[in-house]
């Protein structure tokens, strides 16, 4: 399994979507409850229906997420690019995972302990209120990827005339 | 003025309902419905240099069937000397309706009505100098493929290009058997798909996710063309706004019927736009406010 | 603008009018026709007023007035033998200008495939004899349309370009003309070859082109008594005061499209049959369709243009279907359209306000009135 190795530096984290909302301070706090990992392809960050708490941002690499459907196998629905968030579960849910992450190109994580940090959001509000809207605009982002998806777009038009290729 | 009781005229000058015979070179299959035709125009006596611009279709005609409006996919020649394109006009047809079946069950040597090209191109002029992001779902690679082209043979004179492509899945991939050499020539090309088996090494998910991942280089131009389902390509958009682009240098292919190509026939107007004539390729900062109009 | 500057408008100087009786209105007809014109104007068939050939003013709907309004058209006799006491009728001029079926290529199969070549096509030389100012402007309208630069229909471009056009200037309105809310009439300014105001004793002719006064030399006439002129001015100023219609055109662009999202479209949309009634009787509507046309071998095919409308569901399809597949999306284009995104297209309204449209619509719709009601100028 991945190890926790280092410490993040606040330029690390800087660099991803916390950067685009955390002040100096809020991020060096942050530093202090997290950690850095790497992933080679294959391996998974998580698995679905395991309980953790560590919330994840991806710093290189590609990490999808899987879902295991009876029947069809593993089917990966989502791919992670770098700055992006993964594992929030560990925060906002019970700490149960809804899907696995597989990495799919060698990854370099940044974890950060997610009991430390709504420890940290409770205590310092002002950062627990930039942190949420962080996660609000992710989900966001997320929530329109995946309605897209589902529109299948690209599906084959069962009455179609002509079309304008 | 004449005294006949009925003076009869052939028609003078140029005729754009006039469709020029054309024969088929050669038929490639693409994908599962999907093939790629090289025609070559018919000789003929004063017929003017077939020339055309990336993003410009023509309108190919099955007699006894009809028309469809199909995007040159091929390299362009606008550049070019005299002459038709050397590797003749380069269709890529999905078999959908009447008209694109009967394409369908042409062979190689058969001959079909070609009028064209119509519509506005690409901005590839203006965009030389600048990076180059285009955004493709589906079958909109067709009309971006001469794009591509055009970077790939002129790579000094752009910036970073970068091809985003979204799709099905890893085999419903158009021209793939091109990336490799799109990759070489140094274009970048970025693939998603939205279903995929284990073993695809690209991302999934919707392309604008790609999009967002990238960032621009500050004081660089940067130009974004995008095709594919409308709502691809307004969310594509979006993106490239996120990014700091400025909606003057985002470009769209639209698709509406397209009947007389010209301007004329009512067919494709989509608000104050006849698609075949100000579009297909549109400046996102013009058509903005008709794509938030339901049934427009 | 119009790309050939032959068949723009000219304007007519103001020069006083000649005089002629009905004798002198059927020397110029003879003339017309002597000289290769086939001449078409206003003839009753099947209880309306209509286009078509005629030779002699006898033709004429002399003594018969239309009553016009909201789905509602009806002949009835005047207690005089006027020939132009009407308003207009069902047809427009765009049948000669703009047919509703044109052969536009013809394709024969050879040994070596297909051969594809432009029809020879027959024009005759029309002249338009009864042209109402509103159907001037629709001439003018439908010109920026088939003749702007880049986009011009060599066939309409023939048949335009052999045209003389005999106007009649509006003795009376129909209560369903608002050509003064669209500055189109009732007054025929330009456009014209001749221009007739009907007077009890005949006719006062003013000249508009160098071909109107060249063909109407040969004609005996004489210049109009002031008594005379001052009747045509009471009698053309008639046709204004009878006019209640209005349509407020003020920034009416802007005002329409900030309400594509009202929910009276679909108080419209619950009346309107989507019928295409008012795109065929309207004199600017310009849409069509191209079909094949095989021949009994398969052969020989052609393909025809034919008048379509915005209101038939297959006139928007795309690969997914019908871009506008419900009424409401269907009568906003064509409202929209005409009154709004075509000053976009071609720098003028899409409407003269014949009022055509309103007359025809089999459930009395009037355009006037809903874009009352879409910009808030009147109640639901």
């Amino acid at each position: 399994m991945h190890e926790r190795h280092t410490l993040a530096t606040p330029e690390q984290i800087e660099s991803t979507i916390l950067g685009k909302f955390l002040a100096a301070d809020q991020i060096d706090r942050i530093c202090t409850c997290s950690g850095r990992m790497q992933l080679v392809v294959g391996e998974f960050l998580f698995r679905e229906g395991e309980t953790q708490f560590l919330l994840h941002v991806l710093l290189h690499g590609q990490l999808d997420l899987v879902m295991q459907v009876p029947g069809r196998g593993s089917q990966r629905i989502l791919s992670i690019g770098p700055g992006e968030l993964v594992g929030w579960s560990a925060l906002v849910g019970q700490g149960v995972m809804t899907c696995s992450a597989l990495c799919i190109q060698k990854a370099d994580v940044i974890a950060i302990d997610a009991l430390a940090l709504r420890e940290l959001m409770e205590s310092d509000h002002e950062l627990g209120y930039q942190f949420m809207r962080m996660m609000s605009q992710a989900l966001s982002a997320r929530l329109t990827a995946t309605r897209l998806q589902l529109l299948d777009l690209f599906a084959p038009v069962p009455h179609a005339t002509e079309y304008l290729t | 003025m004449s005294t006949s009781a009925n003076a009869t005229d052939v028609l003078p000058g140029h005729d754009p309902w006039r469709s020029r015979p054309a024969r088929i070179e050669a038929i490639e299959q693409e994908i599962p419905d999907v093939a790629t035709l090289r025609l070559r125009l018919q000789p003929e006596a004063n017929a003017v240099p077939y020339r055309f611009r990336p993003g410009q279709f023509n309108m190919l005609y099955v007699p006894g069937c009809g028309e469809v409006a199909i995007s040159m996919s091929g390299p362009d020649n606008f550049h070019d000397g005299p002459g038709d394109p050397p590797e003749g006009l380069v269709h890529t047809i999905r078999t959908v309706g009447r008209v694109t079946q009967a394409i369908q069950q042409l062979r190689v040597g058969d001959t079909l009505g070609v009028r064209g090209p119509f519509g506005t191109p690409w901005p590839m002029d203006e965009a030389e100098g600048g990076d180059v992001l285009v955004v493709a779902g589906g079958l909109g690679l067709a009309p971006l493929r001469p794009v591509v082209e055009r970077l790939v043979a002129h790579r000094s004179r752009f910036g970073r290009a970068v091809l985003f492509y979204g799709a099905r899945s890893p085999d419903l991939l158009l021209y793939e058997r091109l990336f490799d050499t799109w990759r070489g020539a140094g274009v970048e090309v970025l693939c998603t798909v939205d279903r995929a088996e284990p073993d695809w090494s690209g991302a999934v998910g919707t392309v604008s996710l790609l999009v967002d991942r990238c960032s621009l280089v500050p004081g660089q131009q940067t130009s974004m063309f995008a095709c594919g389902p409308e709502i691809m390509m307004h969310f594509a958009a979006r993106s490239g706004l996120k990014l700091g682009l400025p909606p003057t240098s985002i470009w769209l292919s639209m698709e509406r019927n397209m009947q007389c190509a010209f301007g004329m026939c009512g067919h494709c107007q989509w608000g104050s736009h006849f698609v075949c004539r100000d579009g297909p390729v549109l400046r996102y900062d013009v058509v903005e406010p008709w794509l938030h109009v339901r049934d427009m | 603008m119009p790309s050939d500057p032959a068949i723009t408008s000219a304007t007519p100087i103001e020069e006083t009018p000649w005089w002629i009786d009905r004798n002198g209105l059927q020397e110029l007809i003879d003339r017309l026709i002597e000289i290769g014109y086939e001449v078409v104007g206003p003839k009753i068939d099947q209880g309306a007023i209509v286009y078509d050939q005629l030779a002699t003013v006898d033709e004429l709907p002399r003594g018969w007035t239309d009553e016009q309004g909201p789905g509602l058209y009806r002949l009835h006799r005047r207690d005089d033998n006027e020939l132009f006491g009407y308003n207009v009728g069902p047809h427009s001029w765009k049948k000669y200008l703009f047919p509703p079926l044109t052969e536009v290529l013809r394709s024969r199969k050879t040994a070596e495939g297909w051969v594809m070549e432009t029809p020879a096509i027959e024009v005759r030389r029309l002249a338009l004899l009864g042209v109402r100012a509103c159907e001037l402007a629709a001439i003018a309208v439908q010109d920026r349309v088939f003749l702007t630069e880049g986009t011009v229909d060599p066939t309409y471009k023939l048949r335009r370009s052999h045209l003389f056009v005999i106007a009649a200037n509006c003795t009376q309105a129909a209560q369903t003309c608002f050509c003064t809310s669209m500055d189109t009439g009732p007054r025929c300014r330009s456009g014209f070859d001749l221009a007739l105001t009907e007077i009890e004793s005949g006719f006062l002719v003013q000249v508009g082109s160098d071909q109107g006064r060249s063909l109407f030399e040969s004609v005996p006439k004489r210049l109009a008594r002031s008594v005379e002129m001052d009747r045509g001015d009471e009698r053309r100023q008639r046709a204004v005061d009878q006019i209640s219609r209005r349509l407020n055109t003020e920034g009416i662009r802007d005002r329409l499209l900030e309400q594509l999202g009202n929910k009276h479209w679909d108080d419209v949309a619950s009346r309107c049959l989507s019928c295409a009634n008012c795109t065929m009787v309207c004199p600017t509507c310009f849409c069509h369709s191209v079909d094949e046309v095989h021949h009994l071998t398969d052969e020989e095919i052609v393909r025809q243009r034919r008048w379509d409308s915005c209101f038939n569901v297959d006139f928007s399809h795309v690969s997914g279907g019908p871009v506008r597949d419900t009424v409401r999306s269907r009568y906003r284009q064509w409202l929209t359209h005409k009154l709004a995104t075509w000053i976009d297209q071609f720098g003028t309204s899409g409407c003269v306000g014949c009022g055509r449209c309103i007359s025809w619509c089999p459930v009395g719709i009037d355009l006037t009135r809903e874009v009352a009601v879409l910009t808030g100028e009147q109640a639901p």
